[in-house]
């Protein structure tokens, strides 16, 4: 399997059923679901805001457990995956707060408001470039992984500390919490666990994507390291 | 391991004490800091009395990222490190010294921070046991993570816009939990102010354990 | 529609961000591929 691209039969099956199931979700959520009787159709929105919470949160979960096993077993593979999820997971990040911000204003008439979701949202999407800053140091690859797998460890251990301490600290002055108090009709939870699982589709087709791309990167580097060592030795015997 | 800890503290603390470089410039930054705020804040509204605790703690964390810096740029130099990874000191007690080294300055500029807030500020300092026992663990929990993230930044060229970048973050929720035990302490609540400092306990307790345990694979890379 | 602006605001944002990276990943994916030596690009 040799193509001048990073597809394969996997992907071609993920990628359509990313783009029917995007089809489908537009359907759901723009047309069939009945507006909210509280936030009206503002709570649409929750229909692309929670998934792309949801995958952030799965991504930044693939980093960690592939820095892990950078750590533990060497393994190239799941430190290329962990790579591949940080970038990833950093766009369904910013989609997060974006979104959050998109739906907090006509919801609640302020675009921003330190709750602990989007306060450690942005924490963490502060965290993850970081991480993607160290990976692109230059420096041999055990020593690049080694100082990314340690910066994601430190990280992932400190978002639940992050978002606990956050979520005491607002509960203390009596904010009114970013839960919904609207019952959600069984359309409305259909739509949500349909865009869910397509969202999902989609980060897994992008990270299959990405995995490839960032391998590939390590072999043009390697190879690259390779083809100078030849050359070096050529100009010895010439 | 707590044998080679001091010996490292020691060395840290001996360098610091001829060097002069805490006391002769990351107070006077701290001391400024304070200064900046007041500028900024209006002296005359009681903001500063009111956001005393907040504003300490900031500028301790900015005085401790100078502190973490210089501590870490002596080791870079001069092949430091590699004479650390030969010289058979265990890579926790390093870790414990050079952090228990950073933590011990720390601590001084928290002293030199509070005499100025007194006297800059005009706050009343009470709830003295909460007060100390709050910059002990915070400055643990600084110490430890900055430590951490301060032997993996050594050396790069990049380390002095780094290291601010990927500790900050991480310490959020120690200048949370500082601040609002301050605040209590200083509104004459300390009850309130005590479970906040059981989570500073275990941010400290968290960090420390982890670099006890992985310092010594940082310290290795070339 | 109320609030109209906000939700295809919001929709536009997330597709429009999703396919952009995608298209960025697979340009990524194909210059990378006819550099790197066929032999190379085994990735699992």
């Amino acid at each position: 399997m040799h193509p001048e691209h990073t597809g394969s039969r996997t992907t071609r099956v993920l990628g359509a059923l990313t783009l029917a199931g995007f089809a489908a979700v537009l359907l759901l959520a723009l047309v069939v679901s009945p507006p909210d009787q509280v936030q009206g159709d503002a709570a649409r929105l929750i229909y692309v805001h929670v998934p792309v919470a949801i995958v952030m949160n799965l991504a930044f979960a693939v980093t960690a457990a592939g820095s892990v096993m950078w750590l533990w077993k060497k393994s190239r593979w799941w430190d290329t995956a962990a790579a591949a999820a940080a970038e990833v997971g950093v766009v369904f990040t910013g989609l997060t707060l974006l979104t959050g911000m998109i739906w907090g204003r006509p919801t609640w008439g302020v675009y921003w408001t330190w709750d602990a979701r989007l306060t450690s949202s942005l924490l963490l999407f502060l965290m993850y470039v970081g991480y993607l800053v160290v990976r692109r140091l230059p420096a041999d690859m055990e020593v690049r992984n080694r100082r990314a797998a340690f910066v994601a460890l430190l990280a992932f251990i400190d978002v639940p500390i992050v978002y606990f301490s956050v979520e005491w600290w607002r509960s203390l002055h009596q904010t009114a919490t970013l839960s919904l108090n609207t019952t959600i009709s069984g359309t409305m939870l259909f739509t949500l666990c349909v865009s869910i699982v397509v969202f999902i589709t989609c980060f897994l087709w992008l990270l299959v994507h990405r995995f490839r791309v960032a391998w590939l990167e390590d072999e043009a580097e390697l190879s690259g390291l390779a083809a100078a060592i030849d050359e070096r030795r050529a100009e010895a015997y010439a | 391991m707590l044998h080679d800890a001091a010996i490292m503290a020691g060395k840290d603390l001996r360098l610091e004490w001829r060097s002069r470089v805490t006391t002769n410039q990351v107070a006077p930054f701290a001391l400024l800091v304070l200064v900046l705020f007041a500028f900024a804040l209006d002296p005359d509204r009681g903001i500063l009395t009111r956001a005393t605790s907040g504003l300490f703690w900031v500028a301790v964390l900015f005085s401790g990222l100078l502190a973490l810096q210089r501590t870490f740029s002596v080791e870079a130099a001069d092949g430091n490190r590699d004479g650390l990874r030969l010289s058979g000191l265990d890579p926790a007690g390093i870790f414990l010294g050079k952090a228990g080294a950073v933590a011990l300055e720390l601590l001084a500029l928290e002293v030199v921070l509070g005499i100025g807030v007194v006297v800059m500020y005009g706050t009343t300092l009470r709830g003295w046991l909460l007060l100390v026992v709050t910059c002990l663990v915070a400055t643990t929990g600084v110490a430890a993570a900055g430590s951490l993230y301060g032997v993996l930044a050594a050396g790069l060229r990049v380390r002095e816009t780094l290291l601010p970048l990927l500790l900050l973050p991480i310490l959020a929720p120690v200048l949370l939990g500082a601040t609002r035990s301050f605040e209590a302490a200083l509104a004459g609540n300390p009850s309130d102010g005590w479970p906040w400092v059981e989570l500073l306990v275990a941010f400290a307790a968290i960090y420390v354990a982890f670099g006890v345990f992985a310092f010594g694979s940082l310290l290795e890379e070339t | 529609m109320t609030n109209g602006g906000y939700v295809l605001g919001g929709y536009l944002v997330v597709f429009g961000t999703l396919i952009a990276y995608a298209v960025r990943t697979l340009v990524r994916g194909r210059s990378l591929s006819k550099q790197v030596p066929p032999e190379d690009r085994r990735w699992m």
